[in-house]
């Protein structure tokens, strides 16, 4: 028999997945659809899925499973044609003596760039936005997509591109 | 401006990522305008947050429609489970089937006819004990005896029967074997070969209506002429043998014990004594020799005396 892992279908273990994973994945969907009530919706769904499949699916796994389980049935709904990320915020300044004009100028700099990665490929945004907002490695992202981390570079390089053509000439030095 | 040509491409952009520029390379791409602004860039995206979501609302939402779904798991379960059944189930008639040995014995005063897959017939007197390896018996005919059996064996190849003093080995044949305290090994028909384990003896071969004993550690032959092992007849008969061995036997064939009473027990006896009947059995082996009996009430017991 294999070595003992902990079963899904305990209550406890689930749970302790769900919190590890929920937040994580629904960004990862949300990134890809710019619609953060649809990506809890589809990763909700992911997770009663889970639950109905407990048992087949090991605990070592599970993230990986989660993952493309979720990135599954965001290709199963209608891609939005224009998506707007609304729900991604600044982090609010610790330092509050700045220059307000420039602070100004920031907060209006911030939202074009917010428009700018919305309507990058889909392809590049997501591979942007784990890197850039969520902070993770290329190889952690590599792993998600099921990618290798060559492919994450390239998406990545015509990702800091696009950005660079759309928003260099506001950028004031 | 050729040099942030190059450094605005996809190519030098992903080395750029990859660690893969050189030191020369580098130096002239952090100098450049196209480094200053990605650069701008990342750091304000670095500045914006994900999405914020409230886990254990989920949690709880998940959590109420988790409880309508009717688990299924338990079925998988049992799927496993009736696998790794199977399999210990597989595992466990190979084993039987390649390693494992048929064996049967006979208790005090039990007889027991085996047929075995070739067709040869071993009767066991009582108090034996037969096995043999069931895996590609018939291509090697071989059985572990202990006790007293009459062995008719149909012909074929070699067939041995292995005992604590050494091996019986024959082609096709019917004959005798009783390894108690004394061994003894007789041939009613064809002829079979004994190899003692004790080595200071060869082998021997024995043909119809002759007989091997093995009396501490001695080798003696001698003629006999029934055709059945009286033991078969329902008897046990005796010739110039000690009072020992008629005691030995007797227990054998009836669930008692003797009480000795410092009884000279070396004397011989010549006669037999039937299967059936304790009281004949006693009366006709131990009043001719002149020793006094008393059997007790359980009839379990005999008590000796001269």
């Amino acid at each position: 028999m294999t070595e003992e892992e902990p079963s899904i279908c305990e209550q406890k273990t689930y749970n302790q997945i769900f919190r590890d994973h929920y937040e994580t994945v629904t960004r990862f969907i949300y990134y890809k659809c710019g619609d953060l009530a649809q990506a809890e919706d589809i990763v909700q769904n992911v997770f009663v899925k889970l639950w109905k499949l407990c048992s087949t699916v090991s605990f070592s796994k599970v993230k990986a499973y989660l993952y493309r389980a979720a990135n599954n049935s965001f290709l199963n709904e209608k891609a939005h044609e224009k998506i707007v990320l609304k729900h991604l915020e600044k982090v609010t300044p610790s330092v509050d003596n700045e220059n307000p004009e420039y602070l100004m100028q920031m907060d209006e700099f911030h939202e074009k760039l917010k428009a700018a990665i919305a309507s990058l490929p889909q392809k590049e945004r997501e591979v942007y936005l784990l890197s850039r907002v969520e902070k993770k490695t290329y190889t952690e992202i590599a792993e998600i997509l099921g990618l290798g981390v060559k492919a994450i570079e390239r998406r990545m390089s015509k990702a800091l591109l696009s950005l660079r053509e759309v928003l260099g000439k506001e950028l004031k030095f | 401006m050729p040099m942030e040509e190059k450094y605005a491409s996809e190519d030098f952009l992903a080395r750029w990522l990859a660690g893969e520029l050189s030191e020369e390379e580098l130096t002239g791409f952090k100098a450049s305008d196209v480094h200053r602004e990605i650069m701008a860039i990342d750091n304000a995206a670095k500045s914006l947050n994900g999405p914020k979501i409230d886990t254990e609302k989920a949690l709880s939402l998940v959590t109420s429609k988790n409880q309508k779904v009717k688990k299924e798991p338990k079925v998988k379960r049992l799927w496993l489970f009736s696998a790794a059944a199977a399999c210990i189930a597989l595992l466990f008639t190979g084993y039987t089937y390649f390693y494992g040995t048929k064996s049967y014995s006979t208790g005090i005063g039990e007889k027991e006819s085996v047929l075995l897959a070739d067709g040869s017939i071993i009767e066991m007197n009582s108090n034996s004990r037969l096995s043999y390896k069931r895996f590609n018996w018939e291509e090697d005919r071989s059985v572990d005896f202990n006790g007293e059996a009459f062995f008719d064996i149909k012909s074929g190849d070699d067939f041995t029967v292995k005992t604590s003093q050494g091996t019986v080995s024959v082609l096709g044949t019917k004959f005798n074997i009783k390894n108690r305290k004394g061994f003894k090994v007789q041939c009613y028909e064809g002829s079979v070969v004994f190899n003692p384990l004790d080595k200071t003896h060869s082998s021997m071969e024995l043909t119809q209506g002759m007989e091997i004993q093995l009396i501490n550690g001695e080798l003696y032959q001698k003629q006999f002429s029934q055709n059945t092992p009286d033991w078969q007849n329902g008897f046990s008969s005796f010739s110039e043998q000690p009072l020992s061995e008629v005691l030995d036997e007797l227990s054998l064939q009836y669930p008692i014990m003797f009480n000795l009473n410092d009884l000279d027990i070396n004397r011989k006896f010549t006669g037999k004594f039937t299967h059936n009947n304790l009281e004949n059995a006693l009366k006709t082996t131990l009043e001719p020799m002149g020793v006094k009996y008393h059997i007790s009430k359980d009839k379990r017991i005999v008590t000796l005396s001269e």
